[in-house]
Order: structure tokens, then C-alpha cells, then sequence
């Protein structure tokens, strides 16, 4: 999987592609670590567009980056999946914890 | 500690060297030198005894001469290049000898020349790169024998884990073809799918198809807590959703933040082919005609495992009637998302088709096989049960249902079956085997809530005021009420429950009384929504009957429940 993040004014934006499993672990964690660092970040935007494949471990990820955006009081949303990643989401029923859009 | 390892773990540069020389004299001066340099000596006086003392003495690095008595050091450098392993002691040649035949002959087997005689300066420069070589080849030994005693370990942990796991799948309900078939294949040594089956004391059959985040020993351990709650429960007859609210909490409280587990939990009533269904981030469960075809899907309801906030409306499970034959099926997302059915865009299609051209009881294999052909990168788990094959008869009510139920449960359980933690579990069992929850299915949710009341503040004369106010104030209600529980020399709550009629309608009628004082029904009546009653949960109950009345003191209540989808009957 490819990580490439972006700050946007108040908005750090995690963009992956490819296939986000128990492997991309710590990229991904470094990749949050290090966007979490900015300085004046408000909301968090993880770009699900070119990702193809969630496992649940990576669903798990997304729940440790909540934990981690509650309690630093940031914004988290999860944005455009597509395909067997909106499902994967929808089964999950992710949008109870998540703002997905 | 190995011998080989202390001269230079005790003094950072010093090695052990074999000396193998016939001349005393070089003997003397290279053993002196070596020495003075830090270095543990070991003398050989012929190729046999360097042999030998290779063998014996573990010495890092040989320095032979070639022309010795008894065995020349050509053959001696054969043997001990033969008897080390992957892992070459480094040797040298010291030698004299201009023969080209022999140097190439040498230089096959050593790894360098000295020339004789020997300069010191040569010497100590040499041994310097081998002292390089030496340690590196030590750090590697030592690398080598951690991975080894490493795996060990992993191998003996991960024999009890298995050891462990397996005695413990082993108490749950086996497969039998005339009604339930499921097959668990993990994709390492430890499955973080789990399937369990249980009969309650009322016949019905509890069922749990569970899969945790990740697979291997660590999705194992997290599937492994469940089974207790989840046996011990079905046991007991407790309800589905008592269950799955009680799974739910043991994820919740035991697992880290990104670990759940998604879970179906299927609860069958085989008499009537009634099922109930609790679907928690699992991919859906299908209800197949007996043609296989897909009759009727139950998509995942809520948050998985762990996720729900513990709340019982998170809980509530889906009722599903399944006709003669038909069957339902359960699949973890191993399968769902396997390439074999997940390619073409719509596994539930895929899945169908492979059912329908598939014979009732190969189906299980079937679904394995095309997924393993596929290639298996995740824990797959499926389960397929088969509704009875009953008579034919009429499924609407005939004119006068309350006869042809037929059914009227009553008791009266005293302060030994109060302190029974499933009395009420027991009853809900019961009527559930009369088909009485299943006509009316909010008897699961109002009997336990007027049976608390009942319980709790009639016959222990509880005040439930601070119950809900906070953490300490709800601690300090359930420590005062298995206190007076425990004491409870006498008392008792009555359960009575009949189909009746309201008008046309089919209701349940359930009366709760109980040996204490009551309380002041009126008021509440008068006073509205923040009412003495509501510290009784019944603006609950209320919302869930076609009517609530109190008989005498308020110490019996009685509740008129709709059948189900037969919601004009609340006033």
C-alpha cells in the first residue's frame, strides 16, 4: 500500500492506495503519528478513493486513529470508498462510529 | 557457556588460535607473541594432534604448518574443513615451501599464507582482518542459536495454545447432517473464526459464528473468551439477545481498542422452524429454499463485537420463520470476500449459484473447496442449518387462536428459585417453546423488565431512586440487592402468561405479582412522564405493550402484548 499525506490549511489529509492490510501497520501508524504533529491540523481526512481492499486489521487501524483523534480532539473523517471497501465499511456498520462521506 | 566463546567475550579482542608446528622453536616464538597479544594458544606438534585439538579445543582461527611429521598439514586441514560445519574455522598456512603444486594444492583449503619465516608485522596484520572475520562469524553463530531456541519456544507455546483451544471446541455441539453442518479451515495454525453450538434446557439450539480482526495465535486469543459466556449462557436458556449483550461486553472489556469481533447469533426453535438472528458486522446470513435458491437475506444489524455501546436496543434480534427444509447460511468474510465469489461483484449471487448446483449436504464442502481453489488468505468458517421438514398446516390463526395455542404458563417461584439467577431465562425458554415468543415477540423484552420490578422492588422492597443517578449509586443498589436476595427467607413472584384476545386482536396477556407492598400507581398515572413508575422501567414497557394496567396496591401488574406485525391493537 502507498501512503501520501497533505496538509490543507486546518486539514491533514492520509491518502492510501492499493491494499490496506495487517501489513501497511506501521506505515500508517507513522503516517498518523506524523500528520498528528502539525502544527494548527483540526480535522483529519483518511482518502479511501484508490484503496481496493480493507482487511479487518485495517478496520481496526481505523479504530485506533479514532481513539487517537478523540482524545486529541481532532476531526476524523473517512472519505470516498468505494466498492468492496464501502462494503466492507457498511457490514462493519462503520458509519455509526465514523463520519464517512 | 560454550569454551570457544570466553576469550573474547572476557577481553573484547582476543581469540583462541591452534598453533600446529613440529619445530619447537616456532613453537615458542609465535605461542609468545600471540600470547603477548592477548590471544589463548592451544600447540599442536603433528597434523594428527591438530586434528584432535580442533575437535577438542574449539579454537577460532589455525595456524598450520605444512610439512609435519605423522600427518602433513594439507591432510590436516582436509579433516578439520570436513568436521566443521556451515560455519568454516578460518586457517592459515605457514610455509616455507616454493612449490607452485603445492601452494595451489594449499590455497584450496586455507584461507591464507604465511610465509616462513615469519615476520611479526605480516603476522599481526593478517590476524587483524581474521580477528574481524572471527567475531562476525560469532555473531552470527549466536544469532543462529537465538532463532533456534526462539522457534522452540513458539513451537511449545504454540503446542499448549492448540492444546488449549481444541479441548475447549471440543465441548461444543458436534455437526449432524439432518439439521446443522459447519466447518472451521484457518489459514494458519490458529483460527480467529470460531463456531459454537449449544442446546438450552428448552430444546431451542443457541448458535455463534464468530470471526476476530486479524487471524493466526492473536485473533485466536480473541475469539477464545467467548466461549464460556456463550455456553454457560445457552445453558442456562438465557435469551439471544442476553447473549450477544454479554458478549459484547466481554470484547469490549477484555480486547484493545482495535480488536472486535463480528459475529451471527443464531437462536432456532426447531418445533416451529422459528429462528432468531443477531447479525454484528458478519457478511449476510442467507435463508435458502430447499433448491438452494436465496429465499431471504439478514444483513449485518449492528457494530460488531466489542463496538455497541451496551445498550439493549443494540441487541434486539430479527425473526425469521423458515419454511420445511429450508436452510440458513452463515458465512464468515473469509468466504465472502474469497476471490472464488467476491470476483464477480456479488458474492451473495455467486454464493447462490454455487448452492443451487450443489446437493443439500455438500454444500459446506463445496463453498471450502471453490474458496481454497481460489486461494485462502483469510480464516474460513460457514455454517448451514436445516429447518425440520414439518407436516403441512395452516400458519395464519384460525378464529379462536387462544384454544388452538392452547397454552397458559403459570408459576410461582419462591425466594430459592428467586436466588436463581435464570428464573426468568427459564419461563422465556419455556414460552418460547410454546411459540409464544415467537407470535409475541416483545414477551423477551417486557417479562424481564416487570419480573425486575417484581423482584426488585416488591419483594426486596429495593428504592431504585439513585439506581440510574450514577456509577456509585447503581454499585450501591446491586450490593444492597444481593444482600437481601441472600437473606430472603420469604416472598414471591407470580408469572402468569395466556393468549387472550383486545377486541379482534391476538394479544398475550401477562400478569406479574409479587408478595410486597406496591406502590402508588395512581400518582404515576396522574403525575406523567417523570413519575415514581419510571423509576420502575415501565415508560419502557409501556412503549412496547398495547396496554399496562395495575391490579390492587400496584403489586400486580398486568400487560397486554400484539402479536406480532399486528400493531393496531396498542391503544
Amino acid at each position: 500500500m502507498q501512503i501520501a499525506t497533505k496538509a490543507e490549511g486546518q486539514r491533514a489529509i492520509i491518502r492510501l492506495t492499493g491494499r490496506f492490510e495487517f501489513s501497511a501497520h506501521k506505515e500508517f501508524r507513522d503516517a498518523v503519528e506524523r500528520v498528528m504533529q502539525l502544527e494548527g491540523i483540526a480535522d483529519l481526512v483518511i482518502d479511501l478513493m484508490d484503496v481496493e481492499y480493507v482487511d479487518s486489521s485495517a478496520l481496526g487501524m481505523l479504530l485506533m486513529v479514532r481513539e487517537r483523534t478523540n482524545s486529541a480532539k481532532l476531526g476524523l473523517t473517512l472519505a470516498n470508498p468505494r466498492g468492496m471497501v464501502r462494503q466492507a465499511l457498511d457490514i462493519a456498520h462503520f458509519e455509526k462510529l465514523f463520519v464517512i462521506s | 557457556m560454550d569454551m570457544a566463546t570466553s576469550a573474547l567475550d572476557a577481553g573484547g579482542k582476543g581469540i583462541r588460535i591452534l598453533v600446529a608446528d613440529d619445530q619447537r622453536v616456532n613453537q615458542l616464538i609465535l605461542e609468545a607473541y600471540l600470547r603477548k597479544e592477548g590471544h589463548t594458544v592451544l600447540v599442536a606438534n603433528n597434523g594428527v594432534e591438530a586434528v584432535e585439538i580442533h575437535r577438542t579445543g574449539h579454537p577460532d582461527l589455525v595456524l598450520m604448518d605444512i610439512m609435519m611429521p605423522e600427518m602433513d598439514g594439507l591432510e590436516a586441514a582436509r579433516r578439520i574443513l570436513a568436521e566443521c560445519g556451515e560455519i568454516r574455522t578460518p586457517l592459515l598456512f605457514l610455509t616455507a615451501i616454493n612449490d607452485q603444486q603445492t601452494m595451489i594444492e594449499g590455497l584450496g583449503l586455507a584461507d591464507d599464507f604465511i610465509a616462513k619465516p615469519i615476520d611479526l608485522a605480516i603476522l599481526r596484520a593478517k590476524l587483524r582482518a581474521f580477528i574481524r572475520l572471527v567475531q562476525s562469524q560469532r555473531l552470527l553463530r549466536e544469532q543462529q542459536q537465538r532463532i533456534e531456541r526462539l522457534n522452540d519456544d513458539m513451537r511449545r507455546e504454540s503446542e499448549v495454545a492448540a492444546h488449549v483451544m481444541e479441548r475447549v471446541l471440543a465441548h461444543t455441539e458436534m455437526p449432524d447432517p439432518d439439521y446443522l453442518m459447519y466447518r472451521v479451515q484457518p489459514s494458519a495454525m490458529f483460527s480467529g473464526d470460531m463456531v459454537l453450538a449449544r442446546r438450552t434446557p428448552g430444546g431451542r439450539l443457541h448458535l455463534l459464528l464468530a470471526d476476530a480482526v486479524g487471524h493466526g495465535l492473536p485473533a485466536a486469543i480473541n475469539i477464545l473468551p467467548l466461549f464460556f459466556p456463550f455456553d454457560g449462557m445457552a445453558r442456562k436458556g438465557c435469551s439471544l439477545a442476553t447473549v450477544a449483550r454479554e458478549l459484547n461486553r466481554r470484547v469490549r472489556d477484555l480486547l484493545p481498542v482495535d480488536r472486535f469481533v463480528a459475529a451471527t447469533l443464531v437462536s432456532i426453535d426447531f418445533a416451529s422452524n422459528s429462528f432468531e438472528i443477531w447479525n454484528g458486522g458478519n457478511p449476510p446470513a442467507l435463508v435458502l429454499a430447499d433448491d438452494g435458491s436465496v429465499v431471504e437475506r439478514i444483513d449485518s444489524m449492528q457494530l460488531a463485537l466489542g463496538l455497541n455501546a451496551d445498550n439493549p436496543a443494540a441487541f434486539e434480534p430479527r425473526h425469521v420463520r423458515c419454511g420445511s427444509r429450508q436452510q440458513l447460511l452463515l458465512c464468515s468474510d473469509g468466504i465472502w470476500d474469497n476471490p472464488a465469489f467476491s470476483a464477480a461483484g456479488d458474492a451473495a449471487a455467486a454464493i447462490a449459484a454455487l448452492m443451487v448446483s450443489t446437493e443439500t449436504r455438500q454444500r459446506i464442502d463445496a463453498l471450502f473447496d471453490a474458496a481454497i481453489d481460489a486461494g485462502q488468505t483469510d480464516d474460513l468458517s460457514a455454517v448451514l442449518v436445516t429447518a425440520k421438514a414439518l407436516p403441512a398446516r395452516t400458519v395464519m390463526p384460525d378464529p379462536r387462536p387462544a384454544q388452538s395455542i392452547g397454552a397458559r404458563i403459570s408459576l410461582q417461584l419462591g425466594p430459592e428459585a428467586l436466588r436463581r439467577t435464570d428464573a426468568v431465562a427459564s419461563v422465556l425458554d419455556m414460552a418460547g417453546s410454546l411459540g409464544l415468543v415467537d407470535s409475541f415477540p416483545a414477551l423477551s423484552s417486557v417479562l424481564p423488565e416487570l419480573f425486575a420490578n417484581a423482584l426488585d422492588h416488591g419483594v426486596l422492597r429495593l428504592d431504585g431512586g439513585d439506581k440510574y443517578r450514577s456509577t456509585e449509586g447503581y454499585q450501591a443498589f446491586c450490593s444492597a440487592r444481593q444482600e437481601r436476595l441472600d437473606a430472603l427467607g420469604e416472598g414471591f413472584v407470580m408469572i402468569e402468561i395466556e393468549p387472550d384476545y383486545l377486541g379482534e386482536s391476538r394479544v398475550l396477556r401477562v400478569n406479574v405479582a409479587d408478595s410486597g407492598m406496591g406502590f402508588d400507581w395512581q400518582a404515576e398515572d396522574a403525575a406523567g412522564a417523570r413519575s415514581p413508575g419510571d423509576e420502575r422501567g415501565l415508560q419502557r414497557v409501556r412503549a412496547m405493550v398495547a396496554n399496562l394496567s395495575f391490579n390492587g396496591q400496584g403489586s400486580e401488574v398486568v400487560v397486554l402484548i400484539s402479536a406480532r406485525g399486528d400493531d393496531e391493537a396498542r391503544s
